[in-house]
């Protein structure tokens, strides 16, 4: 008898407790699908000054003096920075920002909520609110900063080129990933990866391979620097070197890349081929061919691809279809010549 | 005599269940607390600012998406345009028509113009022959296998040999997808730097949505009671379970509806395997591998990215779907028995499987013999009548009041449906779930339990109206 009221009480008070709580989620709903109406008319009446102004058609812009009108108008200026291009609107956008929003940000980058931070953050990044990077450091050395925030935290400070952010990445508070250390680079001004590129060395493993991989991404002219990583012990670093530069299109003579053309590594292989096929030397020609019949298919694959775009390979790969003793190198050689890739 | 005996053994077996329902209770009790502290931590957090740097090629990896289809002339159509349409920077579809016998590959190259081509494709996984490819001119990332029909699992792997990129995913050829849901699904890998090796979407029902071109336009609720139950049980599937057993690394099912593999670890784990349940299969070798080979490598569910499906709306194919699915929970963990307590697979053997034996595989049949037992004690006299009550009232807070909260914790968290109308309704039928939609589904799955001590092997499908269509 006891153990049935006791259920039965345990089953009314959780009933309870989901009906106050299912009630008290439908009034939310309900007020929240009609201020998501109100937000909707405001955006829209907002719409078009806000966007003659950005555009610098008009000067005046009518003010938001509600906490509606504001996230009306906070939403639609992260909306146009996304649309909109050109320094004098970004700038624009920026002033309003500072104008309108910082005490906002200010008190969202202090929240106890970490998704409230954590949006505040995606607004100043798309805004380019630099006038929060105190509030921002202030945060970033906090006990309170998690994982996700510092990375967000340090792919803004490269993006606003703010020089600690260089002292940051060498010793962060949570190890970062190579992913992270790439979006930080891929962030950062020239003068910074200089900075980056001479203390090399200090960076962890995953840093130092996102930072070739960004040579490559973003095009830097960095011959002597990539050539002394093709002598490394690592073979990781080796490969990323060989991918960076395949990704530039920087040439290696033949000598140099039949060294990891014959790699014991596959992965080293396939860099060199991928790399073989940028250089354009018909004198790679015999190497590459030699690769058709590697033991591993992507290396093989490769091999053919960068034959395809030599000049001179089409041929090459038409005798391979027919008289190579490798049955792989012929069906990869008839692969290539049909253009698939 | 006999009947006091009789009576002493029913009053046994329903202390039995009394006690596995209440610490089963208990249970999920624990889990919908530890889901409801994860989806508050997020759920203000913007929905799409996280993975705008994903659209960037240079961070993100290619992933090659496999759809098999057997006769899935209904929806094929629509599901590949609605993967044509996804925003993700590089990606190949595949699709493998598994032998179809309907018009599945005449309605694909008719519609996307698909011609035949030759294309080397490596055999590291057994599958059965591939009699053609075929590539869309229109969209030169779109593939076609046509091969011999040989399951679902040989039909995946066949696509995996096919597939040129470094991670896979597989979906069925029934369901859509929101265009952003591989950005979030991929995220975790990619940031991860391969420490994640699985991530799988929330699967929800499509039935009452408004499709359109292979999109979904508009979030709704189909009316009918069995979809609106299915619905309720794929919330509390979802947010309850598998975000809760995510968080420690603990999952062993990533939705064959909607999952991402690092292609090298499903290689080397041997691929799919001819089971009803492959996908389930396919997870627990990869962290059986990963345990064995010493790796710390996590397999991981997101709620937000959706995968949208359709789900039965008769009797008839529910219960095929159902006893299917416990077929295939059975025979994964049968084959994997071995790891069972075994303290060398770490959480996997000492919790995750037994959780999958004892609550997931066993709860049916413990459900089903505490309803037989509820009726049995309602003949026999007043104290039978009030331990009846005790298991019924234990039964209507496993059942009816746990899929009501997590009705409640997913408006409160993801808000998917937009009409108050829609939580009404949820809520409502979730609080009748004991009465009717709980006996059924156990019956059918202990009906799988006997399929598969049987041996009994069939595709399972059910009839598609195509919800892409």
């Amino acid at each position: 008898m006891m153990a049935l009221l006791a259920a039965l009480a345990a089953t009314a008070v959780f009933l309870a407790l989901l009906v106050s709580l299912f009630l008290y989620l439908v009034v939310q709903k309900w007020r929240e699908n009609r201020r998501q109406a109100q937000l909707c008319a405001l955006k829209e009446r907002y719409h078009l000054p806000l966007l003659r102004y950005l555009l610098g058609e008009e000067e005046q812009l009518p003010l938001p003096s509600s906490p509606l009108e504001r996230e009306a108008m906070m939403e639609l200026l992260d909306h146009f920075a996304s649309l909109l291009k050109g320094e004098q609107v970004q700038e624009r956008i920026r002033t309003l920002a500072e104008m309108h929003f910082q005490g906002w940000l200010r008190r969202r980058l202090s929240s106890r909520h970490w998704s409230e931070r954590m949006n505040a953050l995606f607004l100043i990044e798309d805004l380019q609110v630099k006038a929060m990077l105190p509030e921002m450091e202030r945060l970033y050395r906090s006990d309170r900063v998690t994982r996700g925030e510092e990375a967000k935290l340090l792919a803004i400070f490269a993006q606003f080129d703010y020089s600690p952010v260089v002292a940051y990445v060498l010793e962060p508070k949570y190890e970062l990933t190579e992913f992270t250390y790439r979006v930080i680079f891929g962030h950062m001004s020239e003068r910074l990866l200089r900075q980056v590129e001479q203390r090399f060395d200090e960076l962890p493993r995953a840093g130092k391979c996102a930072f070739i991989d960004m040579i490559g991404i973003r095009r830097r002219g960095e011959r002597s620097f990539l050539l002394e990583l093709l002598t490394s012990d690592e073979l990781e670093l080796r490969v990323r070197a060989l991918k960076a530069m395949a990704e530039i299109g920087m040439p290696l003579e033949a000598a140099r890349l039949e060294r990891h053309l014959c790699s014991p590594h596959w992965q080293e292989r396939l860099m060199a081929a991928r790399l073989a096929g940028k250089c354009r030397e018909e004198r790679l020609l015999p190497l590459l061919y030699e690769r058709l019949g590697d033991r591993s298919f992507v290396v093989r694959s490769e091999a053919a691809a960068a034959i395809a775009r030599l000049p001179g390979g089409r041929a090459v790969l038409r005798t391979a279809a027919r008289t190579a003793a490798d049955r792989y190198a012929r069906d990869m050689a008839k692969q290539w010549l049909q253009g698939e890739g | 005599m006999m009947v006091e005996a009789w009576r002493g053994f029913l009053l046994t077996v329903g202390h039995v269940v009394l006690v596995y329902m209440t610490i089963v209770l208990l249970f999920y009790t624990f889990l919908l607390v530890a889901a409801f502290i994860h989806l508050r931590r997020v759920h203000r957090l913007d929905d799409w600012e996280p993975y705008e740097e994903l659209l960037d090629a240079s961070y993100a990896k290619p992933v090659s998406i496999l759809v098999p289809a057997y006769n899935e002339e209904a929806g094929i159509v629509g599901s590949v345009r609605s993967l044509l349409a996804i925003e993700y920077p590089e990606y190949e579809v595949i699709v493998i028509n598994d032998g179809s016998t309907d018009r599945t590959l005449e309605r694909l190259i008719e519609h996307f113009h698909l011609q035949p081509i030759y294309r080397v494709i490596r055999r590291q996984l057994a599958a059965k022959e591939i009699k053609a490819v075929y590539q869309s001119p229109d969209y030169p990332h779109l593939f076609v296998l046509d091969k011999e029909n040989g399951g679902k699992a040989d039909a995946l792997n066949a696509g995996i040999n096919a597939a040129r990129y470094p991670y896979i995913c597989s979906i069925d050829g029934d369901s859509v997808l929101e265009r952003r849901a591989f950005l979030k699904v991929m995220k975790p890998m990619l940031e991860s730097d391969g420490e994640v090796i699985a991530s799988g979407g929330t699967v929800r029902v499509a039935n009452g949505c408004r499709i359109e071109r292979g999109e979904i336009v508009k979030v709704g609720l189909s009316r009918r009671p069995l979809v609106i139950m299915q619905t309720i049980e794929y919330l509390r599937a979802f947010l309850l379970g598998r975000l809760g057993l995510s968080r420690h690394n603990l999952l062993l099912i990533v939705s064959g509806a909607f999952g991402v593999f690092s292609k090298p670890w499903v290689m080397e784990a041997g691929g799919y395997a001819d089971t009803a349940g492959e996908d389930m299969e396919l997870v627990v070798r990869l962290h059986r591998l990963a345990r064995e080979k010493n790796e710390t490598k996590k397999i991981i569910y997101i709620p937000d990215p959706v995968c949208w499906t359709e789900a039965p709306e008769t009797y008839g194919d529910l219960r095929r779907q159902r006893r299917r699915w416990h077929r295939g929970l059975l025979e994964s963990l049968w084959r994997h028995r071995s790891l069972l307590f075994n303290p060398k697979y770490g959480s996997i053997g000492l919790l995750s499987l037994p959780y999958f034996w004892f609550i997931e595989l066993l709860g049916p049949v413990m459900e089903l013999i505490g309803y037989m037992v509820v009726v049995c004690s309602l003949f026999l006299g007043n104290l039978y009548v009030e331990f009846a009550l005790l298991l019924l009232t234990v039964s209507v807070l496993y059942g009816s009041l746990l899929s009501a909260a997590a009705v409640l914790l997913e408006e409160w968290t993801e808000r998917k449906f937009p009409n108050v109308s829609d939580l009404v309704w949820l809520f409502f039928f979730s609080l009748t779930e004991t009465l009717w939609y709980r006996p059924l589904t156990a019956w059918w799955r202990c009906e799988g339990v006997i399929d598969a001590v049987r041996r009994k092997k069939q595709w399972g499908s059910i009839k598609r109206k195509g919800v892409s269509a």
